[in-house]
């Protein structure tokens, strides 16, 4: 067999392709990429609600206080 | 994916998918490497497309031959590694010569594949993995001599 035989022979096929599970593997990369930072964004959302309800909450059941006024200190009272 | 790593992936991931396929002689490895090739991409950030090619290239080719360092003994190629483009095709003859260039040195497998393959010229092959063009030749030699023992 001379070389542009062999060379016909060989160019008859090529590499395999790829399928199409390598770009979806690189799609769920992209995504996963994303993944900590987009949950650690969840939880401090979470976390900010959760805090503002309770806020909210024991603010509405404590009773109203009374307005606080100062009253003058004997000390500066003394002074003439 | 209709970005930029879209656009990089439809234009160069079967190409180096086939470049890996062949220099690593298994094709599920191969996507392995494509498929770090390009997360590394995401990774590093925005890129012009066009200027992408050497560097992807060069990358897979790395990361090939990283892997070849690492690996024990070549694993038997239960992929399919060719496909027909010219008939007639002829299952045991494209199972002859898929076993004939797993036997190959990757170097050899790696030359053979840009220049029937690719198209490549030999000065071009010498760039691509930094040989000399008589180096590049002679293991085109040697690999058609191989070739056309085991065939």
């Amino acid at each position: 067999m001379t070389d542009a035989e062999l060379e016909a022979l060989l160019g008859r096929y090529r590499p395999v392709g790829p399928g199409t599970g390598l770009r979806r593997r690189l799609l769920v990369s992209r995504v996963t990429q994303w993944l900590p930072a987009a949950v650690a964004f969840v939880l401090a959302a979470l976390l900010y609600l959760s805090a503002s309800t309770q806020r909210l909450y024991i603010g509405a059941r404590l009773p109203a206080m009374p307005p606080i006024t100062l009253a003058p200190q004997p000390e500066a009272m003394q002074q003439p | 994916m209709t970005d930029w790593v879209g656009q990089a992936y439809e234009r160069y991931a079967a190409s180096l998918y086939r470049y890996a396929a062949i220099v690593l002689a298994d094709p599920v490895e191969a996507g392995d490497v494509v498929h770090q090739v390009f997360a590394a991409l995401l990774r590093h950030g925005r890129c012009d497309v066009d200027a992408l090619a050497h560097y992807l290239r060069r990358a897979v080719r790395n990361e090939c031959y990283t892997r070849l360092r690492r690996r024990v003994r070549l694993p038997p190629c239960d992929g399919r590694l060719l496909e027909l483009v010219a008939p007639p095709d002829d299952p045991a003859v494209r199972v002859a010569i898929e076993r004939a260039l797993g036997a190959l040195p990757p170097e050899q497998r790696e030359v053979v594949h840009l220049k029937v393959f690719e198209g490549c010229t030999f000065q071009e092959i010498a760039d691509l993995v930094g040989e000399s063009i008589n180096t590049v030749a002679s293991r085109y030699r040697y690999a058609l001599d191989k070739l056309r023992e085991l065939l």
